[in-house]
């Protein structure tokens, strides 16, 4: 195993650990990318390697944001991530097999998961307004609360399995 | 931190050990499931109210019970009201109000169920040993996987004498919670299997599960 530590990328403030494991015929390189600022970065990690990359892989294809030279992503103010891939090249001893090529400053919502982004991936959750019956319908004044009390709220109660 | 109990199938147990969970960790159990909550209400504030904005995150949070929780409505329209986005900010806010949350998510693999997931620290995937279960499990492992939260266990729930070898598709240590008698009681009498009967198996399984997550969140905290 090779450690790489502490190599400052050369652009702007972002710190990369790079260490490799050789396993048979392959090699596995693990990054981990710190970025100190308090604002999300975008970064471009490229190999260094003389053979090819081969990145994780989801569902059979690569993951989000792999390349065939590298990983292009956002990391969080104040954050890390780690990132591997894998390559049937031997490492250099002399220099790091991964660097960060650039980075620049990146927006709020570049930022992983959100709720506000899992919502527009998955769709709104909520019942159709069609299946709600107004209040008026069911002859309350229309400022009552619909809570557990009324009767047509606990028709719709769900029974625990 | 933030455990949220999550499973893809209903009627699996997640409300059970959602329950157990928060007793044992002594945390504030959270009633995701909005429309169809397991947990005991009363009339105070829900989480709805906690989304809307009406009352604290400290003043929805019922703490003269076993477990402090905080209760969902029980209908369509409140649902239809609830803000997905605001359901993860709330369950931020009783997090700072209350420390530790154990959510108890609802079903499917909707925004429903994916928001309460997003927030949380880990999740503790429920599922029985039969094969829908399993493959909604499964499913949603990999929906924790995109939203780069980790699961923290997975709960093979209601075991009966043979255990199936889930490890493999479920990729990580299993904790086995044997059918028994204890659970059924205190599914029955809506109490929290280590206070229904403490000394039991059952207990002693969510006692050491408990503390295995706590492990768990405190080292992938940076």
């Amino acid at each position: 195993m090779s450690v790489y530590p502490g190599e400052r990328a050369n652009t702007v403030a972002m710190d990369i650990d790079v260490r490799t494991d050789r396993t048979g015929t392959v090699t596995l390189v693990s990054v981990v990318v710190r970025n100190p600022d308090p604002a999300p970065r975008r970064f471009r990690l490229t190999n260094h390697l003389a053979g090819p990359l081969w990145p994780p892989r989801v569902h059979g294809v690569p993951a989000a944001g792999w390349d065939d030279d590298g990983f292009e992503g956002v990391v969080r103010g104040d954050a890390t991530q780690a990132l591997g891939y894998a390559s049937p090249t031997e490492p250099p001893t002399d220099e790091p097999p991964a660097g960060i090529a650039w980075t620049e400053p990146a927006g709020d919502s570049e930022v992983g998961p959100t709720a506000a982004g899992v919502v527009r991936e998955f769709g709104d959750p909520r019942p159709p307004v069609d299946v709600v019956v107004p209040g008026y319908l069911r002859g309350e004044v229309p400022a009552a609360r619909d809570d557990a009390a009324d009767p047509a709220g606990s028709e719709e109660r769900g029974e625990r399995p | 931190m933030i455990l949220t109990v999550c499973g893809g199938k209903g009627g699996v147990g997640k409300s059970t050990v959602a329950l157990a969970l928060g007793h044992a960790l002594d945390a504030v159990v959270v009633d995701a499931d909005v429309g169809m909550p397991d947990l005991p209400s009363d009339a105070g504030p829900t989480l709805r109210d906690v989304v809307a904005g009406r009352v604290p995150a400290a003043e929805a949070i019922r703490d003269d019970w076993a477990v402090a929780v905080v209760p969902a409505d029980r209908s369509l329209a409140a649902s239809r009201e609830l803000d997905p986005v605001g359901v993860g900010e709330a369950l931020q806010a009783i997090e700072r109000a209350g420390d530790t949350v154990v959510v108890d998510g609802p079903a499917g693999l909707g925004a429903d169920a994916a928001v309460p997931m997003t927030v949380a620290d880990a999740c503790v995937l429920v599922t029985t040993p039969t094969t829908p279960a399993i493959a909604d499990a499964v499913r949603t492992r990999a929906v924790a996987r995109e939203l780069e939260t980790g699961i923290g266990a997975v709960v093979l729930n209601r075991v009966g004498d043979e255990r199936p070898p889930v490890e493999k598709r479920l990729g990580g240590p299993v904790v086995a919670l044997p059918e028994s008698d204890a659970v059924a009681r205190a599914t029955a009498q809506g109490l929290p299997v280590t206070l229904s009967s403490p000394d039991g198996d059952a207990a002693e399984t969510i006692r050491s599960l408990a503390a295995r997550l706590r492990r768990v969140t405190r080292r992938s905290r940076f």
